[in-house]
């Protein structure tokens, strides 16, 4: 996808658990080779991924066929990811999804809000809010809670 | 509801070309494609929609119509090579100025499939297969170079790449929706290539599609991105039009 930030891996150690933060755009030049041996619990954060397109999607779905034997969380999922769940159902495959950022939109002044929200409050979320920006407006879900969280059901 | 369809036998081969208005999810419209309709709207209007009109009369008259999601005031822009698409939808998104980051994923996702759809899918070699490795950074000579056209209307981007080759067809886009949409939804191609999903992908972020095939001589595929707060899931049309003979493989 070449928007000049390239995909970085880091793994961590956290108790029983490795902790993989994705950085950058996962597209055709995101290599995964040092992932497909992981095993036991993984949890993956995409916080720091930007873009994803069609073959770093099919990268991924590839990468997760791998590690059918692990078990899988995705944690952090801002809303390029949260579109894949909801649209290629292996894109998630057996993962459980701790957490993801919910966008918010101010109706007044157009700021944006990012909410991290976790799994045992996806059917709760709220669907707007004062803004903490411009004090006169309100932000709203931009989207509908519904269909956002469609990889849920 | 009921369902309007209008039918029309068109070309040598007898293909059947249907105009369905309903309101639709995107998987009964992708299904409806599946099953050999070209043309899509959904909209509470059903065949008094002011684009399903245009539709009908397009198709009655066997025109290539302008819908008014497609704007009036274009700007057109010369892709040259594969690495240069990050920096072109930037100057796009740039110059769009949308009101949310959501909507400019959107069209980030879909211009990113759109171009390279065009360049490693729409270019082949005599035997069908494709001339550029997905992989591969590409420098297209000047007879393959792509237009992008682009243009701020009513709430939302229009915008549209054609490349020169025309090799799309409408099998490819029922391939595509029965894999990504059908009751293998989500298996994807292991192969180097994965074109199915970039078109599904398109079709799911954007509003309006068409596609505007000339065999052997082009495909454009033009679409309309909501921006925020004008995104309605139940209104939303997809068109298939193919002008021309289209060469036997050999």
């Amino acid at each position: 996808m070449n928007l000049s930030e390239s995909f970085k891996i880091t793994q961590t150690k956290k108790g029983d658990q490795t902790i993989v933060n994705l950085v950058g755009v996962i597209d055709e030049d995101a290599h995964f080779d040092q992932l497909g041996k992981l095993s036991g619990k993984v949890t993956f954060n995409f916080r720091g991924i930007t873009a994803i397109n069609s073959c770093g999607v099919r990268n991924w779905v590839n990468l997760m066929k791998e590690l059918s034997q692990a078990e899988i969380s995705y944690e952090e999922c801002p809303p390029v990811i949260v579109r894949q769940l909801n649209m290629v159902p292996s894109f998630a495959g057996k993962a459980n999804v701790l957490s993801a950022f919910v966008p918010y939109v101010c109706d007044n002044c157009d700021s944006e809000k990012f909410q991290l929200v976790q799994a045992k409050e996806f059917a709760s979320v709220a669907e707007a809010m004062p803004c903490d920006k411009c004090k006169k407006g309100e932000m709203e879900f931009d989207g509908q809670p519904k269909q956002y969280f469609a990889f849920k059901k | 509801m009921k369902l309007k369809t209008k039918k029309k036998t068109n070309g040598p081969r007898n293909a059947t070309v249907r105009v369905h208005c309903a309101v639709l999810s995107k998987e009964a419209a992708a299904k409806c494609i599946v099953d050999g309709v070209h043309h899509v709207h959904s909209t509470e209007l059903l065949d008094k929609d002011p684009a399903a009109v245009t539709t009908l009369q397009a198709v009655s008259g066997g025109e290539i119509p302008q819908y008014s999601w497609e704007g009036s005031q274009v700007t057109s822009l010369s892709i040259v090579e594969s690495a240069a698409r990050g920096r072109v939808i930037g100057e796009v998104l740039e110059a769009a100025k949308l009101k949310s980051s959501r909507s400019g994923e959107r069209v980030r996702e879909v211009l990113e499939e759109l171009i390279t759809n065009a360049i490693y899918h729409g270019y082949q070699k005599s035997d069908g297969t494709a001339k550029y490795a997905r992989r591969e950074s590409v420098k297209l000579p000047e007879s393959e170079q792509l237009t992008l056209r682009w243009s701020v209307v009513s709430n939302g981007l229009y915008v549209s790449v054609e490349d020169r080759a025309g090799t799309m067809t409408f099998g490819d886009v029922q391939r595509s929706f029965m894999r990504c949409y059908g009751p293998e939804r989500g298996k994807i191609e292991d192969k180097e290539s994965g074109a199915g999903l970039g078109l599904y992908l398109i079709f799911d972020s954007a509003t309006h599609v068409k596609v505007v095939i000339q065999p052997g001589t082009s495909t454009q595929v033009s679409c309309w991105i909501a921006d925020k707060g004008h995104l309605n899931p139940d209104r939303f049309s997809f068109n298939f039009f193919e002008r021309g003979k289209r060469r036997e493989p050999k």
